[in-house]
């Protein structure tokens, strides 16, 4: 009999290690979904802003009351029937809802170079599939479209930003892909030429 | 049944594996930029950083001009002869008047020459093998040296002399050196030209523009190739003011003072922290202190002569109290991020702190756009500033520098009859864009006044003179939190008292005297009046013209008598021609100045955008080099390098991890409760 109590004891003893785990690893779900569905929802107010933002251009209008930035550009990939929405300044905030504009360089769609920074997770997590000579589209707020052609497509290290100086677009994002440690001091840069830009006049969407 | 555990357990053994195996792999390419950081450039390009450099600076403070010699010891520890190239700053009134090149015991004397026919001169010599150097002046504080083929080994020196006044305010001289630079930023209204040139920067050859490259310790880096090197910097300094001078001060730097005579010191120091600039402040007690000083020398192109004046400080007090408008215009972009947006903060709050009832005060507060405190400007009541403070309090440093929004909500473009308006702008001047911004000054300027305070610890010194001159105010340095009080002590004396205005200097019997700056500053309580005159050969006397609240002023320079001779031939004479340029640039587009500065520059011997300095060997001796290596700069305290953002996210693994820990530990509760029940 009290060999049996024993028993039954450390057999509660192991469901509570175990109850503990569970909860551990539902704490480690609901963080990996919360980033997730915060990622991929949040393109969806932001696309609702885009709309908003085409049909009176020169507004910055915020994709939630509360939001301190504005959606600036779509970015798309067309071989990869994707796109993503940007936002303006890349703050580790905004990041998190999008990808951004990095203001340290130049405007999107300037005569310069121009950044666009997201997680490697979430929105540019499929910059691992783009290939050089792919082309990525540009659609900004007054209208115009600007079509680029990528031309590199490299691992640098995060100081190196003279890597994009060069006129163009450059997308950016941490590397290595999906590594369980944070902090990487890598960054896969991939690097794209304009090859051409069309002004289409905006109906209201 | 018994196999659902089993898949469970495999899960679980398959998911640590993961974590075991993923970890290490990760740990390896981390080192591996840890690696990257120190042997070779990022790009992984360029040859690993093998060239040492180590700058020795002396300094003569005569009078009211500081003579300096900076040589730059380029040392090549590599195996191969490589091409090496160094950006690095000045005060952006220095006239760079003289270079050599030393090679081994050779001493090789640069000449001036017209810039693009340096660019050649030195590209002919790098191929042919021969060691040449080439000094650049490729903004107006940002100097460029180059050495060609550079031996393993090999050493060479690369010695500048400049010379420049020395600033003198509220009875204290200071001297400044700049080490590094705060990365520039370029903004969006930027000309498309200038823009070009700066993405092109990449570095080649004699004829490309340098992008600074910045490294955040210096001094580690060049101790893991030599660690028996020289100090980075070795500074002597020898003062011969012919006053005695009070509490000699070098903020930041610990630097050896010692009292050689009557009025001359020696200031010796050897520092590895090319962080910061340097500033040696020093106060000349009020009792000595001379109202005027005049100096007088002939050179070859004829007399030339220096005025120091300071006005009796009764001109500066008003009648009756104008009341004041005061804009604060604060940058909170990103370059200002830690140190400097600590100290600028603190200098509003002595500003708030400091303003009169009577007076009125808005803020703007700027980074990649410009916000207003209050859409108008608003009464300095206690629950305005108050208000005030909340506001600045609140303030993150980050985005882009786009000041001129900010400037242009600032300077108003509209006369102020019933009140002074003036406008404070803390910054650390980090733009690429000075020159349209001084344009948008002149433009928009009307009756306001703009104070530029210059706040970090290696702000743009070129910005905070020239806007402050345009803007006719007055301009002041911040470092840090420490000299926020004193500082902003005399910069609210300048703004309280009314400045003498339209400053004009004329002679008797006499055209026009050719005189620069021009035109000239108006001048704030506790400056005096610097200038440097072409003299006539038998100069009548000079008077001095400006409007006070009083009235009009004249002043009296009797020619006959006075005047001591200054020492150095030729130097009044450079300090003018730099005065003159510095002028021409200033306010006329830079082409259409083009001849009149390129003549002055090669009259004089001065670097200017229009000039260069060559040295070359008369034989070739090295090998031609195949590499080419740039110095890095020291990034400025306070401050990191530019980064891309951190973007990596875990929460793949996240979502992995959590499922399987759940998944497993589920699993293994329903077969303990299927055992219990069975």
């Amino acid at each position: 009999m009290a060999k049996g109590k024993r028993v039954a004891a450390r057999a509660s003893y192991w469901r509570y290690g175990a109850i503990a785990l569970f909860a551990l690893g539902a704490s480690f779900f609901a963080q990996g979904a919360y980033m997730q569905s915060k990622a991929w929802l949040a393109q969806w107010l932001i696309e609702r802003a885009w709309q908003q933002s085409l049909a009176a251009p020169g507004a910055n209008i915020p994709p939630w009351y509360y939001a301190d930035t504005h959606v600036v550009a779509k970015l798309s990939v067309p071989h990869l029937a994707l796109q993503r929405f940007v936002l303006a300044g890349s703050s580790g905030r905004n990041l998190a809802f999008a990808p951004t504009h990095d203001e340290a360089f130049g405007p999107l769609g300037g005569e310069g170079a121009s950044v666009i920074a997201a997680h490697n997770d979430t929105h540019f997590a499929f910059l691992r599939h783009v290939q050089v000579g792919d082309e990525l589209s540009l659609t900004l707020r007054d209208g115009r479209t600007l079509s680029y052609r990528i031309d590199s497509k490299q691992v640098v290290h995060q100081s190196d930003t003279q890597a994009a100086a060069a006129s163009g677009l450059h997308l950016v994002t941490c590397y290595p892909f999906n590594s369980p440690v944070a902090g990487t001091e890598l960054r896969l840069l991939v690097s794209a030429s304009l090859i051409s830009s069309s002004s289409r006049s905006t109906t209201n969407a | 049944m018994l196999s659902c555990p089993n898949k469970v357990l495999t899960a679980l053994a398959v998911s640590l594996l993961c974590l075991i195996f993923f970890t290490p792999v990760n740990a390896s390419a981390f080192s591996e930029g840890q690696a990257q950081l120190q042997f070779s450039d990022a790009r992984g390009v360029d040859v690993a950083p093998g060239v040492l450099l180590s700058t020795r600076a002396s300094m003569q403070i005569t009078g009211l001009i500081n003579q300096v010699q900076v040589t730059q010891v380029f040392v090549n520890r590599h195996p191969f002869a490589v091409n090496a190239q160094y950006l690095f700053p000045l005060p952006s009134e220095s006239a760079v008047h003289a270079m050599t090149m030393k090679v081994g015991e050779r001493t090789i004397v640069g000449k001036i020459a017209e810039k693009q026919q340096a660019e050649r001169q030195y590209r002919a010599a790098q191929r042919a093998g021969k060691r040449a150097a080439l000094v650049k002046q490729q903004r107006a504080n940002m100097f460029s040296s180059r050495v060609a083929n550079l031996g393993p080994g090999e050493r060479v020196e690369i010695t500048l002399s400049y010379q420049e006044m020395i600033r003198f305010r509220d009875a204290e001289l200071s001297v400044r050196l700049p080490m590094t630079f705060t990365p520039r930023y370029h903004p969006r209204s930027y000309a498309v030209e200038e823009l070009r040139a700066t993405a092109n920067a990449t570095n080649n050859g004699a004829q490309g523009w340098l992008a600074p490259k910045f490294v955040e310790q210096l001094a580690q880096q060049q101790d893991f190739i030599d660690s028996s090197r020289e100090p980075l910097l070795q500074l002597d300094i020898e003062i011969d003011f012919g006053l005695q001078l009070e509490q000699i001060r070098t903020p930041h730097y610990q630097a050896q003072v010692s009292n050689l005579d009557f009025g001359r010191y020696r200031v010796q120091l050897r520092d590895d922290a090319m962080n910061r600039d340097f500033v040696l402040r020093a106060k000349v007690s009020p009792s000595q202190q001379a109202q005027a000083a005049f100096f007088r020398q002939t050179a070859q192109s004829g007399d030339y002569g220096l005025l120091m004046l300071l006005p009796p400080s009764d001109q500066f007090s008003a009648q009756q109290r104008l009341a004041r408008e005061l804009i604060f215009v604060i940058d909170s972009s990103g370059s200002m991020h830690g140190s400097s947006m600590d100290a600028a903060k603190q200098a509003l709050f002595y500003a708030l702190d400091n303003l009169d009832e009577n007076d009125s005060f808005n803020i703007i507060d700027f980074d990649s756009s410009a916000r207003l405190f209050r859409p108008q400007a608003v009464a300095a009541n206690a629950f305005n500033r108050a208000d005030a403070e909340r506001f600045v309090y609140q303030l993150q440093a980050d985005g882009g520098t786009e000041m001129a929004q900010a400037l242009d909500l600032a300077l108003d473009g509209k006369t102020h009859p019933n009140y002074v308006r003036q406008v404070v702008f803390l910054t650390d001047g980090s733009v690429g864009n000075e020159q349209a911004l001084f344009d948008l000054v002149q433009r928009q300027l009307v009756d306001n006044r703009l104070f530029t305070v210059g706040i970090g610890s290696a702000p743009n010194g070129y910005f905070m003179r020239r806007a402050a001159h345009v803007g006719r105010g007055s301009y002041t340095f911040i470092s840090d939190g420490n000299e926020v009080k004193t500082q902003m002590q005399d910069l609210f004396e300048r703004l309280q008292n009314p400045a003498l205005r339209d400053v004009r200097l004329s002679a008797a019997r006499a055209k026009e005297l050719s005189y620069w700056p021009q035109p000239l500053p108006d001048l704030y309580f506790g400056e005096p009046l610097m200038v440097a005159i072409k003299l006539a050969p038998q100069q009548q006397d000079m008077y001095i013209d400006a409007n006070t609240q009083h009235g009009p002023l004249r002043l009296t320079m009797p020619m006959h008598e006075t005047g001591q001779t200054y020492p150095h031939s030729e130097a009044i004479a450079r300090l003018w021609a730099r005065q003159q340029i510095a002028s021409l640039l200033l306010y006329n587009p830079a082409e259409a100045v083009r001849p009149q500065v390129l003549d002055l520059a090669l009259k004089h011997q001065l670097l200017s955008p229009f000039t260069a300095f060559i040295a070359v060997e008369e034989v070739a001796t090295s090998t031609v080099a195949q590499h080419k290596e740039q110095v890095a700069n020291n990034v400025a305290s306070g401050q990191r390098v530019q980064r891309f953002a951190q973007t990596d996210g875990q929460s793949l693994w996240h979502l992995l991890l959590g499922a399987l820990l759940m998944l497993s530990t589920a699993a293994w509760l329903r077969r303990e409760r299927r055992q219990a029940h069975g």
